[in-house]
């Protein structure tokens, strides 16, 4: 392969590497390299030598041991000639004393996992055929339209799709909205609604059908064919923007507080109704309101309330007790609540009705609300402050409901693209019912590439916010349409042109990548061998790592690769030279080690870093194969798994988890200890915490004697 | 005056009088309102271990405008105004201010405790609240051994009025400091007088427990006194008196240049030929309504640290820390109710922490510690270990004229 692709070393000094490192004899390791040049800095103007030397020398492969391949990546960017870095400055000259002779070892057994990685290098072949640039909203509330209106400011075409027969969504049901400015906080905010919805119906890009449902979508990103029913029956769009609302919590939820049994008790939602008319008065018998008890973000404490809560309900909450102020100033509002939650500026909206006469706070407990005398009804309260049992008369009492996403599994009929993928026709949930996603680095994302998320599908949030999150998913929208038109992955592989490839002769049509593939991006053939959806792939190679045969690789990223790099590494036969292999995912874990080496501190010098797209992309085989050639431990570095995961392809720390059985059972097989390989999860958070645990590692492994397997 | 037990009882009903929250927010102002129940005021009060919510509940009782549960909470009555919850209220709610606004709702129609009441009618009568005779206020200058100068019998302008104050006129302990400061005030050469028989009581103390009829007449009977003579500055050994001349007396028409008497010495502190005296080892307790209220922390500690052979040695609870002896706010004519209610009065608390330090002296500037310290020594089991010192005693000692 080296011989149809000429290959350049280029070893550069900069940076304290020529310090630690005796870089000229380092240089004569990188044998059968059609060139080896060493420089002071090579980001500097000697970069121009390596430009010189692919288009002089026809280079396909370009070797670069210097800084992190986390950095300087524009600099070292020489096309046609793909490249490979070797982190010589951040995980060996920042990290490890220099001039020993095992910091010498680490460089030269990282150049030549390099030199192999170059090996099992190709350059991709993007795939870029037709692409459809268009966008579909499903939803035509505050985020629906912001996201619609976004995308077709910024050039899109737009397909809004409602189903009511209406656009404007939850917004209709609102009465007012609370202050958005610090300046006007007794003035309650009177929507737009139609102005909102007549400007998107007249933009020239948006076409608005209402009384429409999707009833299908299937294809990828630059290629989704949508089928309805209702005003069309069928479209073709380039990304789709689901903004599909919430549902207020049923009444049944609030029975023990006489919901549905006693008149009037109403939910937030018919207070705004109640509030539309110029005297608030009671279903009961049309009195006007004179005392009301708000329960805001309160519930029966049984397993059907909502394991979350927000700002939402205590704004609404506030907003509510001065529709009663307003139109009575001698009426009396009682706000129950177990946690007031208004953070940042909605502090002062807080601390405006908090001071307003004849309101009050009350921090406590409803246990429950019943008929008293002279038809008030008794809300009674235990009040969290003084540890008492409170009893509240009111003429009305109002229950805060809880948003739940139309997504929700405990809907009678929950929302649905009607994705004709092969996991199923809707989106993966997290708990709670909301739509999953990585919430911490990519918040619109759901788990199917192309498909974002806006407005109270996504999170509980306000009309203000789900407006922000509308016009935030639809850029979203557009970035996955550019992207594809390239053959490009979004995020966190953004820009990677390389596809996974099928050994086709050799699959077992086992269907396991097709499960295990976070996004769905694979589908079955005829003869349910895995078939790709090109646009919906995001790079991470969990499938790669899920196949038990090893027929799924990438142009530059492989089981073979892994294994060549691993076989690269000399592995001394002395009891005092330890060798550990570490998978490092490259989101958090490999980053993290960078920036152990940034703060200088150290670990040992034993180990022998490769960075991986993510845990779930190592095929158990790596592993196995590492411990039977002599390793004497490997340590799998990656994200946090379970409820609260951090991994960055969702379930690939998680997957890996499940493999390591196969993993123990290669040790138990070898008569090795178990505690040889271990997963220790990690976060970019916890890298002031790596040397000590790679060092506790180490000394474990230390601790067991050398691999017996070593030489064989 | 029964407090509302915390735990099982009655349910409470919450039917808010609005008309007292109104009354209560014209006296105090609507900073209570404000209150979201964090629960940092009665972290820092100093009765926070003894079992009570103060001052939280009352906040609450007072925004609900529960008038009858604020009103026989005794809480209201424990309370010192020492003003450590106001310090930290992330809310900036007055809550002494507000405490004593609710006891001044209080005496409109209900029956204060008869130490209270004799101290309050002693007040009104006698312009003392020992209920001592007008004319003694002047007894303790014949112990003085010292001329101590008279302003209407001076007949002429003085440079400094020494404004008393009752407990260094009338109480033992008091006048012992008051005539100390005598022999300093004339081994200075200063030209000072006393106001004499028409000083009457200032009753700062009798406002905060909820008196403000009783504080505004004697105001007004001070003001008219001192309105016949001519001096430059007024000085007094009082903090609670201090605190009335500099925050209340003008707004009143008595406008003074007023010190407290720490401050007058500091000024003149190298004018004070102090000798080595006993070997101490002291540690000052500050007073709530000097420091916390009116933001004077330093000069009482140079006095005390020009003194020879004192060593100074701080407390945990020191400068805006500092911890309440208990007689702010009326207390002091308290203490048989304060007892009924808590189990250690704040002065045995603030005499452990002193003794604590290891100092052998426990020196003070505000006339009402004196004797609730020296109790508390005693009843701490720290007589003859810890001495309550008035810092004028202390510097009179080292002046070699006691």
């Amino acid at each position: 392969m080296s011989a149809d692709r000429p290959t350049g070393v280029y070893l550069c000094r900069g940076c304290g590497i020529g310090e630690c490192l005796d870089v000229d004899a380092l240089a004569a390791a990188a044998d059968g390299a059609a060139v080896t040049r060493t420089s002071a800095a090579f980001c500097l103007e000697d970069a121009q030598l390596i430009t010189q030397d692919v288009a002089e020398q026809g280079l396909g492969s370009v070797v670069i041991a210097a800084c992190s391949p986390r950095v300087n990546r524009q600099v070292f960017n020489f096309p046609p000639a793909t490249v490979r870095r070797v982190n010589w400055r951040e995980q060996v000259a920042w990290s490890h004393p220099a001039g020993e002779p095992a910091t010498e070892e680490l460089a030269r057994d990282l150049l030549q996992m390099g030199l192999a990685s170059a090996r099992h290098t190709k350059p991709p072949t993007p795939y870029t055929p037709d692409h459809e640039r268009s966008t579909l909203v499903v939803g035509a509330g505050p985020a629906g339209l912001s996201a619609a209106l976004a995308a077709a400011e910024a050039g899109h075409a737009v397909t809004l799709v409602e189903r009511a027969p209406e656009a404007g969504g939850f917004l209709r049901r609102i009465h007012r909205g609370y202050p958005t400015r610090a300046e006007a906080l007794d003035t309650l905010v009177a929507w737009d609604t139609d102005d909102l919805v007549q400007r998107v119906t007249a933009h020239p890009r948006v076409t608005l059908l209402t009384s429409t449902t999707v009833t299908g979508i299937s294809g990828q990103p630059g290629r989704f064919r949508v089928t309805l029913e209702g005003q069309a029956s069928e479209l073709v769009v380039g990304a789709v923007v689901l903004a599909t609302g919430f549902e207020p919590v049923g009444p049944e939820h609030f029975a023990s507080y006489g919901l549905g049994r006693l008149p009037d008790v109403v939910t937030s939602v018919q207070m705004e109704e109640l509030a539309a008319a110029p005297e608030i008065r009671r279903p009961s018998d049309g009195r006007a309101v004179r005392r009301v008890v708000l329960l805001a973000c309160d519930g029966p404490a049984d397993a059907g309330n909502l394991p979350y809560g927000g700002s939402v309900a205590s704004m609404v909450a506030l907003k509510q007790a001065m529709y009663v102020r307003q139109r009575n100033p001698e009426a009396l509002v009682f706000l129950v609540y177990e946690d007031m939650q208004t953070p940042g500026l909605e502090e002062l909206y807080y601390r405006f009705v908090q001071q307003q006469r004849g309101v009050f706070m009350v921090r406590g407990h409803v246990s429950q609300v019943t008929e008293g005398g002279d038809g008030a009804l008794l809300v009674t309260a235990q009040d969290s402050v003084l540890a008492r049992e409170l009893q509240l008369e009111a003429d009305l009492v109002v229950c805060s409901v809880g948003m739940v996403p139309t997504s929700a599994a405990q809907l009678a009929a929950p929302a649905s693209p009607h994705l004709q993928y092969l996991q199923g026709e809707t989106l993966p949930l997290h708990r709670a019912g909301f739509l999953d996603s990585n919430f911490l680095c990519f918040p619109f994302e759901t788990r199917r590439t192309g498909v974002y998320a806006a407005g109270c599908v996504h999170r509980a949030q306000d009309v203000a916010a789900s407006r922000r999150d509308g016009a935030a998913a639809a850029l979203k929208a557009l970035q996955v349409v550019e992207k594809a038109s390239q053959g490009a992955a979004v995020h966190p592989r953004v820009g990677d042109l390389g596809l996974p490839e099928f050994f086709m002769q050799k699959c077992t049509a086992c269907g396991r990548c097709t499960q295990e593939c976070p996004f769905g991006a694979l589908d079955l053939d005829d003869q349910r061998h895995p078939q790709l959806n090109p646009n919906r792939c995001r790079r991470c190679g969990i499938c790669m790592g899920a196949c038990p045969v090893q027929v799924i690789s990438f142009p530059d990223y492989s089981v073979e690769m892994l294994g060549a790099m691993q076989k690269a590494v000399d592995l001394p036969e002395d009891d005092d030279r330890p060798r550990i292999l570490v998978l490092a995912c490259e989101n958090d874990a490999y980053p993290a080690l960078d920036m152990v080496g940034i703060n200088r501190r150290q670990y040992p010098a034993h180990l022998r870093v490769v960075p991986v797209r993510c845990l779930g992309s190592v095929n158990a085989v790596v592993v196995a194969d590492a411990v039977q050639r002599g390793y004497d431990g490997v340590a799998l570095l990656g994200c946090r798994s379970g409820e609260n995961y951090q991994c960055h392809f969702i379930q690939g720390s998680e997957l890996l988890g499940t493999r390591m059985s196969n993993v123990r059972e290669t040790l138990g097989r070898l008569a090795l200890e178990e505690d040889r390989v271990q997963v220790l999860e990690t976060s970019i958070a916890d890298a002031h915490r790596l040397p000590e645990v790679l060092s506790a590692f180490a000394e474990g492994v230390v601790a067991l004697g050398p691999n017996p397997m070593k030489g064989f | 005056m029964t407090p509302p037990e915390t735990g099982l009882t009655a349910p409470l009903s919450l039917r808010p009088d609005l008309d007292f929250v109104d009354r209560l927010t014209a006296l105090a102002g609507d900073s209570f309102t404000r209150c979201y129940q964090c629960g940092t005021c009665s972290a820092v009060c100093p009765f926070a271990f003894q079992g009570t919510s103060l001052p939280r509940q009352e906040m609450l009782l007072a925004q609900w405008g529960l008038k009858d549960e604020l009103l026989s909470s005794s809480n209201l009555w424990l309370c010192t105004t020492c003003g450590n919850c106001a310090r930290l209220c992330p809310r900036e709610v007055d809550i002494p201010g507000t405490i004593r606004a609710a006891r001044e709702l209080y005496l409109l129609d209900r029956t204060l405790t008869p130490e209270l009441a004799t101290a309050f009618e002693n007040t009104s009568r006698h312009g003392n609240p020992f209920g001592l005779s007008a004319r003694k206020r002047t007894d303790w200058t014949a112990g003085a051994g010292v001329e101590v100068p008279v302003l209407s019998r001076l007949g002429r302008p003085v440079e400094v009025l020494l404004f008393t104050e009752c407990y260094w006129s009338y109480h033992p302990r008091g006048q012992a400091a008051a005539q100390a400061m005598a022999r300093l005030l004339t081994r200075l050469g200063v030209d000072w007088a006393i106001l004499g028989v028409e000083e009457q009581c200032v009753a700062d103390s009798q406002r905060l427990a909820g008196e403000t009829g009783i504080f505004e007449e004697a105001a007004a009977a001070n003001i008219a006194a001192l309105g016949k003579y001519q001096f430059d500055r007024l000085v007094t050994p009082d903090p609670h008196a201090y605190n009335a001349f500099r925050n209340l007396y003008p707004a009143l028409g008595g406008r003074y240049a007023v010190q407290h008497y720490t401050q007058f010495l500091a000024e003149r502190l190298g004018e004070l030929p102090l000798h080595p005296a006993a070997e101490r080892r002291a540690t000052f307790h500050d007073p709530c309504y000097l420091g916390r209220h009116n933001g004077e922390y330093e000069a009482p500690r140079q006095l005390l640290q020009a003194i020879p052979g004192l060593t100074l040695v701080e407390m945990g609870h020191c400068r805006a820390e500092g911890y309440c002896c208990g007689g702010g706010g009326g207390a002091i004519w308290n203490s048989a109710f304060a007892k009924d209610h808590v189990d250690e009065r704040l002065a045995e608390v603030r005499v452990r922490e002193a003794a604590g330090t290891g100092a052998d002296t426990l020196a003070v500037c505000c006339p009402f510690e004196v004797s609730l310290f020296e109790d508390a020594v005693k009843s701490t089991g720290n007589d003859g270990k810890l001495a309550v010192r008035d810092i004028v005693e202390l510097l009179d000692e080292a002046l070699g004229s006691a």
